[in-house]
């Protein structure tokens, strides 16, 4: 592509686009010059711009790596960079292949079919019968049988005759036009493609519609179930057996209405079991920020307003220099983070300043500690 | 930074109605989506160019499987970063 002649260039695509939207050249490239601006900046940034029916330009993060100079045979380390890159959206995948589709049949049937009857028209040109007989074969270009059946019985005529061929090509052309058109008709599959949206459409819909129902149903129960709890806390037994007669009669309902739902009813039958587990879970939770005594930050280096698509490991990254202390920054954000997987855009974090031992990973111990605040914060989230 | 966010700070720098700059968003897209359908590079000034690109049919294996099959040729678009943006956004 080094030598493409008809590249759009700067000039051009200016040219193109105010003839395109019909808006003056001067402002459109005020506008283009402007994108440019705004899609740099925000690169600068480390952040990703999806344009809408073209794709997205994002930057990478290159790590650090080891290599050898090929002359000295010295090994260097190439420091960490950031890449730009560019992803295509999928219209524009579509788009792009769809003339080479047609340049090239890529289905095998149908090339299969087009190279038979390219056969059949040579056969049928070394016979030396005219265009009356190809009407014949376009006849039948659909029933493949009778054409394969044609083929290994003919070809055998060929070697005899290798003279009568070249005449045979001078009459291929205008043949092979017609002969196309039925295999082009075949080529294009509309009636598939308008299908599957409307199908998947329907699916998903009745799915969604059942899981509305369930989730409705579910959360009216656990709700039941939880006020049933209270009351029985509190002490008032006599109130309880209204509601509970209430909470049968709804089960029964569930079971009467339908089997598929049934996996939902077995849900329901094993709400209480959780809803008392739901106590010994919130206890021990508020027993586990106690467990790392590493939880305490007095001095911090910096804060850190997060951006759209960062996450705590990069900003982790960019303050000391390696992923893994992400767990540091997390423990000393606990009050506005609830989630380490879960970012929102804006939130000021506060970067502590850790010791020499908490930065220290050759030392086994830290990698433990380190190790065990990650999958406690981790396994706190999957609870 | 999705499109409605660029639209409306590009409408702000330049002083145009969102109206004109969402139309002149979607210009752009066109021409350029029609320039690498016709198999011809896309030169964006100060940023980059656009070039579609052949990609061969080649044997891949499922991890899972091991099975093997093959990808079919296709064309992609990829970016090639202008040297300022580079050293911009290192």
């Amino acid at each position: 592509m080094a030598t493409d002649t008809n590249k759009l260039t700067w000039v051009r695509l200016r040219q193109s686009v105010a003839k395109e939207s019909g808006i003056a050249q001067k402002d459109v490239a005020l506008f283009l010059s402007c994108m440019i601006d705004q899609m740099t900046v925000t690169m600068q940034k480390g952040e990703s711009i999806r344009i809408s029916g073209l794709g997205t330009f994002y930057v990478q993060d290159m790590a650090p790596r080891k290599s050898v100079n090929v002359k000295t045979g010295e090994s260097i380390i190439i420091q960490g960079y950031h890449k730009p890159g560019f992803t295509m959206e999928r219209s524009t995948a579509e788009n792009m292949n769809y003339v080479h589709n047609e340049l090239t049949p890529m289905s095998d049937p149908i090339r299969k079919l087009n190279d038979q009857a390219d056969e059949i028209l040579n056969i049928l040109a070394d016979m030396g019968q005219g265009p009356q007989k190809v009407d014949s074969t376009e006849e039948t270009p659909t029933p493949t049988a009778e054409e394969t059946t044609q083929i290994p019985t003919e070809p055998t005529q060929i070697p005899e005759e290798p003279t009568v061929e070249q005449p045979s090509n001078e009459t291929q052309p205008a043949e092979k036009e017609i002969e196309l058109l039925p295999i082009d008709d075949i080529q294009s599959p509309p009636v598939k493609k308008e299908f599957h949206p409307w199908m998947t459409a329907g699916i998903t819909m009745s799915v969604f519609c059942l899981l509305l129902i369930g989730g409705y149903l579910f959360l009216q129960h656990k709700i039941e179930v939880w006020a049933n709890h209270l009351q029985e806390k509190v002490g008032q037994e006599i109130t309880v057996s209204p509601s509970l007669t209430d909470e049968i009669s709804f089960n029964e309902e569930i079971e009467e209405e339908t089997t598929t739902i049934d996996n939902l009813a077995t849900s329901t039958e094993s709400i209480p079991d959780n809803t008392a587990n739901a106590t010994q879970v919130s206890s021990e939770e508020e027993t586990t920020p106690h467990v790392n005594p590493q939880g305490e930050y007095t001095e911090f280096i910096a804060t850190e307003i997060l951006a759209k698509d960062s996450r705590l490991a990069w900003v982790a990254k960019k303050h000391y220099g390696e992923k893994k202390f992400w767990v540091y920054i997390y423990d000393a954000n606990r009050d506005q983070l609830t989630n380490p997987s879960v970012i929102l855009p804006g939130t000021r974090l506060r970067i502590p300043k850790l010791s020499k031992e908490q930065m220290d990973l050759t030392n086994p111990d830290t990698q433990r500690s380190i190790k065990e605040m990650e999958d406690n914060f981790l396994n706190r989230t999957s609870n | 930074m999705t499109t409605k966010e660029l639209i409306n700070n590009i409408a702000e720098k330049t002083g145009m109605t969102k109206k004109q700059v969402e139309q002149l968003m979607t210009a752009t897209t066109k021409v350029i989506n029609t320039s690498l359908q016709e198999d011809h590079s896309v030169q964006l000034q100060n940023f980059g160019t656009l070039e579609p690109k052949e990609r061969r049919a080649r044997q891949v294996t499922n991890p899972k499987t091991g099975e093997k099959s093959v990808t079919r040729a296709k064309r992609v678009v990829s970016f090639r970063a202008n040297n300022k943006l580079k050293t911009i956004v290192k």
